[in-house]
């Protein structure tokens, strides 16, 4: 990524790495599934245990670490030397052979190509919009993926991100360094600030970025359609109709992709109901052999 | 072979899942969405069902379904139909739930669940009866279910042999003597489907001998036949076109309706015992007539009104029958674990010896460590003891002080009540205890009794039982007298009849709750606690140890214990809120 833009976004992540967490929580396997998150557990129920896993923009490593504990075959590839640094001690420090990590820039097709490696699944979850060409990288990361393989894609919605510009907006004009204001805008999307980590890499991530863009589905199933890449679904729901449940039924289930009407209307509702995430949605898919 | 159980969009959502014919787990819906009869689709009871089997969807191989959803859905066009236009409004606001959701449960099962087998529907009555007599001991029995209304039948008797029920004579709708119970419930100013034993409670207040003139007010509106079957007359009633109310005729016969939360007159009192006996006399008529058709000793019962613990503890004493068992659940809630029981049992024949279900716990745990990470999360003081003599040591200390203890053991309980792992317990020799409970915790109505455990091997020396006890004492679902001489000693848990709603405790369902009843009864002589369920009025029971927490934060609960962890209300002060706006009907 020799762009401006990459320049940055490498920069950022060297100081900050995402998503950030102290070594010392982390003394045993068991550590590691009880930090997982909620989404963390439903992905490892959505994914057979021997199927092999590449995570895209893996940062320090939290969730392919996690996933990694009942898999053969796990990958996370980063661009930030500082955030790999992190995992590789806390992948030394817990043993975890099964996990493999790497510096791959996504934009460079010649490093994915060295790879030499497919896989069963690939989860590239918030990271295209950082990259400064988001079509370029999905385009790139296909490459990677086996025929008949799963994609999971995590982006910023057009629509469900306009809350979060707001807030952001103000404070850069208005609140500017206002301690309570910060507070407030991080608690409505964390909860509690009793995680001061937490709370710090959320306000990184999210209102000091150097980069981001947004999509909207409708960009996203164009981008399946030219790479024949079959539409699975997104979470949150896209369809006005009853989705399965993912906690049960996992996250790649074959449903019809929504028409223009819904999904503006779908999308007009996520500003409101992926405020919390900052407009944060997935797809899934699964590429045609 | 695992196969599951739900019940749904009526009240008491619930899930139960069946391995090669064990139950392994089973749960309310109630308790994780925190709304009391929850009716939604039981997906969170589904997710602990799998999860606790570490199992997924795709390994279950049948689904089992509650109910027969067009035959009911003919019962409501047929209503509608013939008390047309009065039942127009009762149509109208019936119908989105019938076409969104009631009618597609394939179709909600197959989306929502991802599930690709076989769903089998089942009738609800037959879940009923299965629910009971497969988890029961006996090879043969007698089966009697009654309650307000399935797909048309009302009380059906049968008879099981081995893996075979067998239903041979059914009551329909609209004569119901649940809905007479509930009717009279929303009569008397408490809330259908929720409340009917306050009524029950509130009976052996009246009363309860043949004085009572409501009783001869009641016959009007019922015609009792010899072998029990019963006909309603229906002017009184208007259930079948509209709300649960009585009709104009009912309230000239009974005078003015009771408004919710007004003072409760002794009429209320003479009412609620008229009903009590005429339900009595439904069942106990009943049951004599099944025996004579089957001549088998022992008796199987479920159903809503199989809840009635006052009715079920005089049927051993009024009828022939010689054993008895009621399921946990008795009510709609149970019809999940007998769809999936009667599917394995009956439906595919698949094993001949029958698993007995030794006890109620089937719900949810919680580990050791689980526990400690909440409490370290949330900041919150306590003791943790290695031993669980000590702990008893302590809990029986801070009971002999008549403090209010709350506790929280292992797996959640299977149906309504409270049976030692999500209770709150107390001293039963303060004849105060029962206000104090109410003011501090379950702010009540005056008149509900909090109900007695004891150990088994005790129970025979406080209680006028049934000899052998029958296992439905463990559910808390049968009433006995209290003996004459220990009735001062327990005014507490005693009646105003002098009975109690006994639950007995065993050794190996419960060691910890047992040693904690035994080490209290060495201090003070009477091995009995009180024992009422850990919420507040209103609530579900509590589910994790979260919501215990919370529970004992919004009221004057003084100890929690959580499996071994001890938390005093006076270390934690900063958590304290009013829980008394909490409280609902």
């Amino acid at each position: 990524m020799a762009t401006q833009v990459g320049n940055k976004v490498q920069q950022f992540y060297n100081q900050s790495p995402f998503p950030d967490y102290e070594l010392e929580k982390f003394n045993s396997k068991k550590d590691l599934e009880i930090a997982a998150y909620p989404f963390a557990r439903i992905l490892d129920k959505s994914i057979p245990k021997n199927a092999s896993i590449l995570d895209i923009g893996t940062g320090t490593g939290q969730l392919s670490a996690f996933l990694s504990l009942r898999r053969k075959c796990v990958w996370g590839i980063d661009f930030s030397d500082s955030s790999l640094n992190k995992a590789e001690k806390l992948k030394e420090k817990l043993n975890l052979g099964s996990w493999h990590l790497k510096k791959v820039d996504i934009l460079d097709i010649n490093q994915i190509k060295k790879i030499g490696v497919k896989f069963d699944y690939i989860l590239c979850l918030g990271v295209l919009h950082h990259t400064g060409d988001a079509y370029k990288g999905f385009k790139n990361i296909l490459e990677l993926l086996k025929p008949n393989g799963f994609i999971a894609i995590g982006l910023y919605n057009k629509f469900g991100r306009i809350p979060l510009k707001t807030r952001k907006l103000l404070t850069k004009t208005i609140f500017k360094n206002n301690q309570k204001v910060k507070d407030y805008f991080i608690r409505l999307q964390i909860g509690n600030l009793k995680d001061k980590e937490r709370a710090r890499g959320w306000w990184n991530d999210q209102y000091l970025h150097p980069h981001e863009t947004t999509h909207t589905i409708g960009e996203v199933l164009r981008w399946f359609k030219k790479n024949s890449i079959e539409y699975y679904e997104t979470i949150p729901s896209s369809v006005p109709y009853i989705q399965s449940d993912v906690e049960i039924c996992g996250v790649w289930n074959k449903s019809k992709s929504p028409n223009s009407l819904i999904r503006f209307y779908k999308q007009l509702k996520w500003i409101h109901q992926t405020s919390k995430e900052g407009g944060y949605w997935i797809t899934f898919g699964r590429k045609k052999c | 072979m695992y196969i599951l159980g739900i019940s749904c969009f009526y009240h008491d959502a619930s899930a139960s899942l069946l391995k090669d014919g064990k139950i392994i787990a089973a749960a309310q819906e109630e308790r994780f969405t925190r709304k009391k009869h929850d009716i939604s689709f039981p997906i969170n009871s589904i997710k602990f069902c799998l999860d606790y089997a570490k199992i997924n969807i795709n390994q279950i191989d049948y689904i089992a379904y509650y109910e027969k959803p067009l035959q009911k859905f003919e019962r409501i066009l047929y209503q509608s139909i013939e008390k047309f236009p009065f039942s127009f409004n009762m149509f109208y606001r019936a119908m989105p739930s019938w076409l969104n959701e009631k009618l597609k449960i394939r179709k909600i099962v197959r989306k929502k669940l991802g599930y690709k087998k076989d769903i089998f529907f089942i009738e609800h009555h037959l879940c009923h009866a299965a629910s009971s007599y497969l988890i029961s001991p006996f090879k043969e029995s007698a089966i009697m279910t009654i309650d307000g209304v399935g797909e048309w039948d009302t009380t059906t008797l049968g008879y099981a042999k081995d893996n075979k029920i067998t239903i041979n004579k059914r009551l329909i709708f609209p004569h119901s003597i649940g809905l007479l119970y509930s009717t009279v419930t929303a009569y008397l100013g408490f809330s259908v489907n929720n409340s009917e034993y306050k009524v029950m409670g509130l009976s052996s207040y009246g009363r309860t001998n043949k004085d009572n003139p409501y009783y001869y007010k009641f016959k009007k509106l019922i015609t009792i036949k010899e072998d029990g079957s019963f006909e309603l007359d229906m002017s009184y009633f208007s259930y079948h076109y509209k709300v649960y109310m009585p009709s104009k005729k009912f309230i000239r016969e009974f005078g003015p309706i009771r408004k919710k939360e007004s003072r409760v007159e002794r009429r209320h009192k003479d009412i609620a015992a008229a009903l009590q006996l005429i339900t009595e006399e439904v069942m106990l008529k009943t049951l004599k007539h099944l025996y004579k058709e089957t001549k088998c000793e022992n008796l199987c019962i479920a159903g809503g009104v199989a809840l009635n613990s006052v009715a079920n503890g005089k049927i051993l004493k009024n009828t022939p029958f010689k054993n008895i068992y009621i399921q946990p659940d008795a009510g709609d809630g149970g019809t999940s674990m007998g769809a999936a029981l009667y599917s394995y049992y009956s439906l595919l024949n698949s094993a001949k010896e029958r698993e007995v279900l030794k006890n109620a716990f089937l719900g949810p745990d919680y580990s050791n460590e689980e526990i400690k990470k909440f409490l370290d999360g949330n900041n919150i003081k306590y003791t943790e003891y290695s031993y669980s003599k000590e702990l008893i040591k302590d809990v029986t200390d801070f009971l002999l002080k008549d403090k209010v203890i709350g506790w929280f053991q292992g797996r959640m309980e299977w149906g309504p009540r409270a049976l030692g792992n999500r209770s709150i317990l107390s001293n039963p020799t303060n004849p105060e205890m029962q206000e104090i409970l109410n003011l501090k915790v379950k702010h009540r109505e005056k008149f509900r009794p909090f109900a007695p455990v004891v150990c088994e091997d005790d129970a025979k020396k406080y209680f006028e039982c049934d000899i052998p006890i029958p296992k439905p004492t463990d559910f808390m679902l049968m009433v006995y007298p209290i003996k004459k001489q220990f009735q001062k000693e327990i005014p507490a848990v005693t009646h105003v009849d002098g009975s109690g709603r006994l639950q007995t405790i065993r050794k190996e369902d419960n060691s910890l709750y047992y040693d904690l009843i035994k080490e209290f009864g060495r201090y003070t002589g009477t091995s009995i606690l009180i024992n009422t369920s850990f919420n507040i009025r209103g609530e579900p029971i509590v589910l994790s140890p979260y919501y215990a927490y919370r529970c004992m934060m919004g009221t004057g609960i003084d100890y929690l214990v959580l499996d071994k962890f001890l938390i005093k209300r006076e270390d934690n002060p900063e958590h304290i809120w009013d829980s008394e706006k909490l409280a609902k009907d």
